[in-house]
């Protein structure tokens, strides 16, 4: 029979705040520690000689996720001007929104190296999946998202034929069916280059 | 001329005499003080409260208190619509009596009593959720009354369902936001009252308290009453609360220790 | 033109000024702004009152009384009868796009709502002083029905209290024509009203009419009559009713804060020692 003492709700005291800091789920009010989510409360032992322990609550159930400054995220490229990128935000990290956010990618977000030269249409295509960088919470209707380091970038789309298309550099990916190359800002693969 | 083709009713009638049925006073208590339902006074009504009805929302809730039964949906966080930027979340609760709720059919659009109804949840939950952890978003509470039983008592009622329902969508919280309410009928205070008591109170009390943090998040009061007997509502009200907290907790615990 | 936004200095400017009992204008804590009432502005309107509030808040209210029919539908039939012997009382508050830009456009429909029920709440009722008997001119059927309209000409704060003076005095300024009612037998009843404006009467139970008063709570304190900066600041008030009989007619509490169970206590005994 599990230890049903461990589950809390929201409101629910747990300890001192003394020597303890509070983790994700878990805020702190006067001398107290209290939940704020539903969940499983954990104490983890500090990563670091001297730092105080963390207490955390896990959520049970898989709740809607909100972009941060900060956080990867993967997202389809919906709409395309000459300067910028609009992607419809739906993974945050590991977590999928339960509606879909609006980022922007910039063309000076595009790559670290040459801003200005960047052309957007050479970087993304619409209906590509991208994952980005969010960097700032942006303006009123959309986040800003950059591409600009190695692992960040397209990793999937569809050539013109309709087939899927493989990274052949960072610049540019090919069809799998026609063989035919196609400009794109992409993403490097994380997978172990082979042993020679 | 005598139309001799029809069955002519008699010449002179007069209204039929309805004979009055003897004294139907409504007495709202009996001589030990038991109400009508066998309640004292100072008694609620038991809760039925459940969580995860709604499979398409973030979290969702269900109550039924006597014969009021409430339905609530949480939608979020999601991105706002409106264009503001704003550094905190943004709450916003829809209120809807369905029109077959209530004694008199309502009307299928919002009117205003709804939206009036829709600010005091507002104004009860928004200091109890973290929504300065939430920026550029939106949380969408829709709560729809299914069986309308007493006003006072269906806003208190709503205010706890939407409380639960927030929680369970995973939303950070301060803590959860149990409501009660009470009527003032002839100097008396009867806790959680149904629609026929209701008709007959001077005055309402709703009460709204985070149990955990024993703070106030929204009080309403209406009715000419004096200081010593809405002081005394406070406390019924507040014990009230603690009450419901625990069925609220016992709710949002019931899915997890079903799945052990 | 008032402020939307406010800096976090100057919120802390006002926090501490109120700590030492001292706001920015001078006044202490539980201190009044100015009151400048007159009554009888409006020739058209049966009622009418302006009240400006220190230098700030302007409101004007006008009553206007009108035959209608009795609602009864939907009560059980013990309610029934004492309605049916009832007039009414309807409330209208209404935010001018001239008091504040933020009441431009649909800017004010919220803030005109939640008013105007507040005042619905309070005045419809036992507790709203008003004797709604002697509204009624024949049972069941025809009653006087009190149109309340308030308009908010300027805001500079506490829009509540000032709502609440108005209506009050413009109450005491209403006079309801008379009416005759002609008894044609056979249980019908006819009425008419008497041209005769010395015949007026001035409605009755407007000194029962209750008058609220405002409490902001800022930091740990609370003050009454915020100007618009420290009402930014406020984290919620309170609004308590109270009629002259020193009776609360009605409690409610606005804004986004919570307040502790203690404080509650406190601030509604406060409302007692202002008025």
């Amino acid at each position: 029979m599990p230890n049903l003492t461990k589950y809390v709700t929201p409101g629910r005291r747990l300890c001192f705040s003394e020597g303890v800091t509070a983790g994700p789920g878990v805020y702190e009010r006067g001398e107290y520690l209290y939940a704020s989510v539903v969940g499983v409360v954990q104490e983890l032992a500090p990563t670091t000689e001297g730092e105080p322990r963390v207490v955390t609550v896990t959520r049970e159930k898989v709740h809607s996720a909100v972009p941060d400054v900060g956080s990867i995220i993967t997202g389809k490229v919906i709409r395309m001007t000459t300067k910028e990128a609009v992607v419809s935000i739906m993974v945050v990290g590991n977590m999928p929104c339960k509606d879909d956010f609006q980022g922007i990618i910039r063309s000076q977000d595009v790559r670290a190296t040459e801003k200005d030269k960047v052309k957007i249409y050479n970087s993304f295509r619409l209906g590509d999946i991208v994952r980005a960088e969010v960097i700032s919470l942006g303006d009123a209707r959309s986040y800003y998202l950059s591409t600009a380091k190695n692992e960040l970038g397209v990793i999937y789309a569809q050539s013109v034929a309709g087939a899927v298309m493989i990274p052949i550099s960072w610049q540019e990916m090919q069809c799998t069916k026609t063989k035919t190359m196609e400009p794109r800002k992409c993403a490097k693969p994380d997978i172990p280059l082979p042993e020679k | 001329m005598v139309d001799r083709r029809r069955i002519q009713g008699p010449e002179v009638s007069v209204a039929p005499i309805i004979i009055k049925s003897a004294d139907k006073r409504t007495c709202l208590k009996d001589e030990h003080s038991r109400r009508r339902d066998g309640r004292n006074l100072e008694d609620i009504c038991p809760i039925f409260l459940k969580t995860g009805l709604i499979s398409q929302a973030n979290g969702s809730a269900f109550i039924e208190i006597r014969r009021t039964k409430i339905a609530c949906g949480v939608y979020g966080p999601r991105q706002t619509k409106i264009p503001s930027f704003s550094g905190k979340g943004n709450l916003n609760v829809e209120i809807k009596f369905a029109p077959f709720s209530c004694q008199k059919r309502r009307q299928p659009y919002r009117d205003a009593q709804e939206k009036d109804l829709s600010q005091l949840v507002i104004e009860a939950l928004v200091p109890s959720i973290r929504l300065d952890l939430l920026p550029k978003s939106t949380i969408d509470i829709y709560i729809t009354v299914l069986e309308n039983d007493g006003t006072a008592s269906c806003l208190a009622a709503a205010i706890t369902c939407a409380s639960v329902a927030v929680a369970d969508a995973g939303i950070e919280m301060l803590d959860l936001v149990p409501a009660s309410s009470a009527s003032y009928i002839g100097g008396e205070i009867y806790m959680d009252s149904d629609l026929a008591e209701e008709q007959h109170e001077t005055g309402y009390l709703i009460l709204s308290y985070m149990p955990s943090l024993k703070e106030v998040t929204h009080i309403l009061q209406s009715g000419d009453v004096d200081l010593a007997l809405t002081t005394q509502a406070f406390e019924q009200c507040t014990d009230a609360c603690s009450k419901i907290y625990s069925v609220m907790i016992n709710s949002l615990l019931l899915p997890i220790r079903d799945t052990q | 033109m008032a402020p939307v936004l406010i800096s976090a200095l100057e919120a802390d400017y006002i926090l501490k000024g109120i700590d030492d009992n001292l706001r920015a204008d001078g006044r202490g804590r539980l201190d009044y702004r100015e009151v400048i009432l007159e009554t009888g502005l409006i020739t058209q309107a049966h009622g009418s009152a302006r009240c400006r509030l220190g230098e700030g808040t302007d409101v004007l209210v006008g009553v206007k009384v009108d035959i209608g029919t009795v609602d009864i539908d939907g009560t059980e039939e013990e309610v029934a009868t004492v309605k049916a012997k009832r007039g009414r009382v309807v409330c209208n508050v209404e935010c001018s796009p001239i008091a504040s830009q933020q009441f431009a456009g649909r800017g004010a429909d919220d803030i005109n709502n939640e008013l105007t029920q507040m005042m619905s709440r309070v005045l419809n009722g036992p507790q709203g002083g008003l004797n709604l008997e002697k509204l009624c001119i024949i049972p069941g059927k025809a009653c006087w029905i009190v149109y309340i309209d308030a308009l908010v000409l300027d805001y500079a704060g506490n829009i509540v209290d000032t709502m609440f003076m108005t209506t009050r005095a413009a109450l005491f300024n209403t006079q309801v024509p008379k009416a005759i009612i002609h008894d044609l037998g056979d249980g019908e009843v006819e009425f008419d009203l008497s041209e005769d404006v010395e015949e007026w009467e001035r409605i009755e139970g407007w000194e029962h009419v209750p008058i609220s008063v405002t409490l902001n709570k800022i930091g740990s304190r609370h003050i009454v009559d915020a100007t618009p900066l420290e009402e930014l600041t406020t984290e919620a008030k309170l609004h308590v009713m109270v009629n002259r009989n020193g009776k609360i007619c009605g409690i409610q509490k606005s804004g986004s804060g919570s307040i502790e169970h203690s404080l509650l206590s406190e601030m509604v005994q406060v409302h007692i020692f202002v008025i």
